[in-house]
């Protein structure tokens, strides 16, 4: 049971208007990468398919029993949307063989960790991983994405994150091990658990 | 080992290093949402969303309503008297959820409650002889209602205690302290400036035993301050009586009995048992160095939701080749193979 979606989404029923925009702050960025992945980038149909997920989620709010996490459950939504958009605009749409789609493209990920080097080939594999990393941490509540980003890309000390998220540094410490923990198991999990031999690329 | 701490191993020795770090600096932050993007749809969003919630009350209140003219006709019928029906009150705001019930317990008049169940601002709470219930504020405060107890959940989050014991809990399972709680009771009020205490309301008196932090009650004219360690009971002349108390033992096992277990996906061993000594008033204690150290670094995997405190650690703790024995207030943590009688 997701405890903390399922009183989020109580919240939100009970017209809590704080619980909205924990809602949107925490859900739409996700969602809105999640769709621009299957629309070729196309931000305008982005934004009208994520609208139309998000306002058809919240009629159904009352539906979500906690089972699966809030945003997979938004993401089911997401691709009904999609399929539904390009069936209004009566057209296909653009291929996208995503790996958190399908788990067969995981071997072909293993190439990329023992190429290195540089070149085309090697370049659209870069993308790709970035783009996974990108889903992994959107699958993660937005604490633990944002303080992992926070710490390893941007550099912060843990007392700066600790004051961000308004914790001690022994929580923050605390939330940043469950974080990396919680990062390892759904990057894992979108690549099939095959992500190859390591990071080799500079 | 997980996959990419396994392939670290893979790497030539000068590029050895976190791997989390390295694939996110690699790949760098997510692409940022464009603001105005964000806000267009929020908006839209959040009208949508509105207009649903309007729709839903104006349902509940058609329900209200017509229950409301059904009672009129019965009263009407049975010449009672005039049911005097004022404009419908407008849905009241949640004031927390409950975590757990064992035994029976009461949303009044009659509604059993059970995990999961909203809790709006004015509900009346009761459990019977055998009744425990925990709930979750929404202001984070955890509360644990022991058996015989009725609680009023007041408008701006106040708790009134009008039979029995509660026991709070300010700190969530993250660690992150909720604000002040004021429990009313019909002999002083109490607040908390600190963490984990009980309130118990007797015939004549009421008593606070303070387990972390400290708390303030203030009744009969006076305050007092109440630290951790500590018991007073005040009684409806005026009089208190203050002894020492400790933070562990039969005084407290009601509150074990319902206390909400962790979510233990991902947490380390040592956040368990830490947990667990907190949760009980104990202290920890390792046999060796080595399972301390075995302890921080062990990934939990799996759910304890309905066991009780002992249950977890029996079923915890084996999977990780250990096992628990307590002495005293000291919760000692063993190999299951046997150690040496050092201790860390």
């Amino acid at each position: 049971m997701n405890f903390r979606d399922k009183s989020l989404t109580r919240r939100m029923l009970a017209g809590d208007e704080g619980a909205f925009d924990e809602f949107f702050a925490e859900y739409f960025p996700g969602l809105y990468r999640f769709a621009m992945t299957r629309m070729n980038h196309d931000a305008d149909a982005s934004e009208e398919v994520v609208q139309s997920t998000l306002c058809k989620a919240i009629t159904k709010l009352d539906t979500y029993r906690g089972e699966a996490a809030l945003f997979t459950w938004l993401c089911t939504f997401c691709r009904h949307e999609i399929s539904a958009f390009y069936r209004r605009a009566n057209r296909q749409p653009s291929t996208v063989d995503l790996v958190e789609d399908d788990t067969a493209i995981a071997a072909a990920l293993e190439s990329l960790w023992v190429l290195g080097g540089e070149g085309p080939e090697t370049e659209l594999r870069r993308k790709e991983v970035a783009r996974l990393v990108h889903v992994a941490l959107d699958r993660l509540p937005t604490r633990y994405a944002d303080s992992l980003e926070w710490k390893y890309i941007d550099g912060l000390p843990v007392k700066e994150i600790a004051e961000r998220l308004g914790l001690g540094p022994k929580a923050a410490e605390s939330l940043l091990t469950r974080a990396r923990a919680a990062f390892r198991d759904a990057f894992s999990a979108l690549t099939g658990g095959n992500a190859g031999p390591g990071p080799v690329l500079p | 080992m997980s996959d990419l701490e396994s392939k670290r191993d893979a790497t030539p020795p000068d590029d050895r290093g976190d791997p989390i770090e390295a694939l996110l600096r690699l790949t760098g932050p997510r692409p940022r949402v464009p603001a105005e993007r964000a806000e267009r749809v929020k908006d839209a969003v959040r009208a949508h969303w509105r207009s649903g919630i309007e729709g839903s009350r104006k349902r509940n209140r058609r329900r209200v309503a017509a229950a409301l003219a059904v009672a009129a006709t019965i009263v009407v019928a049975i010449g009672v008297g005039v049911l005097r029906r004022g404009d419908v009150a407008p849905p009241v705001p949640s004031a927390g959820h409950v975590e757990r019930v064992a035994g029976a317990a009461l949303l009044l008049p009659s509604a059993t409650l059970a995990a999961g169940d909203e809790i709006a601002e004015g509900s009346e709470l009761s459990t019977d002889a055998g009744g425990l219930v925990a709930m979750r504020l929404a202001s984070g405060h955890s509360v644990r209602l022991d058996a015989g107890t009725r609680l009023r959940v007041l408008p701006g989050g106040a708790l009134a205690l009008d039979r029995g014991a509660v026991y709070v809990d300010s700190r969530g399972p993250d660690g992150a302290a909720a604000g002040a709680l004021e429990i009313r009771t019909p002999l002083g009020n109490v607040s908390n400036v600190g963490t984990q205490y009980e309130v118990r309301l007797g015939e004549a008196s009421v008593r606070i035993r303070v387990r972390e932090g400290a708390v303030s009650l203030a009744g009969a004219g006076a305050t007092h301050r109440v630290d951790a360690g500590e018991e007073l009971e005040l009684d409806d002349a005026g009089r208190t009586v203050r002894r020492e108390l400790t933070g562990y033992g039969e005084g407290w096992s009601w509150v074990d009995g319902i206390t909400p277990m962790l979510d233990l996906e991902g947490r380390s061993l040592r956040e368990f048992l830490d947990w667990v000594v907190r949760e009980r008033g104990q202290r920890l204690r390792f046999a060796v160095g080595e399972l301390e150290d075995a302890a921080s670094t062990t990934t939990l995997s799996g759910s304890i939701q309905g066991m009780t405190l002992d249950q977890a650690l029996e079923s915890v703790l084996p999977t990780c080749g250990m096992r628990h024995r307590t002495d005293g207030d000291v919760l000692r943590i063993e190999s299951l193979r046997g150690d040496p009688e050092t201790s860390s």
